[in-house]
């Protein structure tokens, strides 16, 4: 069964991010033999002064494959570690979706956008969530986490929104340069460019020291641009701030 | 002109990391600030090593700009 894991709210200025312990919540799980996990996506919300974010706003979410009969065990599990890792002075909160049984998955989705363009209360969050058949709770604080927790898992869903944690070490050959089918044996799914154009199999990317994946269709995109060497020249990475729409 | 407004704990920077200018004044105020530390780095938009506000664990991002959490913001 597919599962979506998304947390907020866990960290102030001084402390380990929401995205480190997102990774330690799937780490967990797959340590213990409950779930197959994916990788972290981080989605941004609303910038607003009527919101009490920490410093940047945005929520973690992981997708992962359990047994049916493992889902209060996971959501357990989920909730037992964010207490422990997150902050006292945070706001914790904790959204599992179990996707096959979303009554209405369009109406997650929209509440993810909405919460990139608008404020959003905690009633609203449970009230959804309690309609949909989302798991949504909170863990410390206000609890307000619950608000971004589920707007992550509905950013996530869309398959359109955010960046993958982490950074990523693509090799390619002597020169720095990879073929996109190179790349794509490397965890990328997809080579494109920020305007929609995706890349063929034997086109020539030049790779950094490092890159950063996003969430486009579902699948984990590396974005290149055309390179200022001219044309026939390999494409080049997207430079970090391009991606900061996603 | 310095984008950095106010003073003390109120100050702000009204910026963008999308502007040139913008990019070298928090260069330069990270540069001697006693309170830069790199954020995770799945919140840094700035590419490469060098402080910048931008990319600073302390700042807190508001519309159009930042504060610092610190109070160390200087013009």
């Amino acid at each position: 069964m597919r599962i979506l894991v998304s947390i907020d709210d866990t960290d102030d200025a001084d402390s380990k991010g929401t995205g480190e312990i997102a990774e330690m919540l799937a780490a967990g799980l797959a340590g213990q033999g409950l779930a197959s996990v994916g990788r972290v996506t981080r989605h941004q919300l609303l910038i607003h002064p009527d919101i009490a974010y920490t410093s940047h706003n945005s929520s973690m979410c992981f997708e992962a494959d359990i047994a049916e009969s493992a889902l209060e065990e996971v959501i357990a599990a989920c909730a037992e570690r964010l207490k422990a890792e997150s902050v006292e002075s945070s706001d914790p909160g904790l959204a599992v979706v179990a996707v096959d049984r979303l009554v209405d998955p369009a109406r997650l989705v929209d509440y993810g956008r909405s919460a990139k363009q608008r404020v959003i209360s905690k009633d609203e969050a449970y009230g959804l969530a309690g309609e949909l058949g989302v798991h949504l709770s909170e863990h410390g604080g206000t609890g307000i986490g619950v608000i971004g927790a589920l707007a992550g898992a509905g950013l996530k869903l869309s398959g359109n929104d955010g960046r993958f944690k982490g950074k990523f070490n693509l090799a390619g050959d002597e020169r720095g340069i990879g073929t996109v089918a190179q790349i794509k044996r490397q965890g990328v799914d997809s080579v494109r460019t920020l305007d929609g154009h995706t890349l063929g199999e034997d086109e020539c990317v030049r790779l950094g020291d490092e890159c950063k994946l996003v969430l486009c269709d579902g699948v984990a995109v590396l974005m290149v641009q055309p390179s200022d060497e001219g044309p026939g020249s390999p494409w080049s990475l997207v430079d970090r701030r391009a991606l900061k729409s996603f | 002109m310095t984008p950095v407004v106010g003073a003390g704990s109120g100050a702000v920077f009204v910026g963008s990391v999308d502007s040139e200018g913008d990019l070298e004044v928090a260069a330069a105020i990270a540069l001697t600030c006693t309170g830069f530390t790199r954020d995770d780095d799945d919140e840094c938009y700035v590419d490469g090593d060098v402080p910048t506000c931008f990319n600073c664990r302390a700042r807190r991002w508001i519309t159009g700009g930042f504060t610092c959490m610190k109070g160390l913001l200087r013009g």
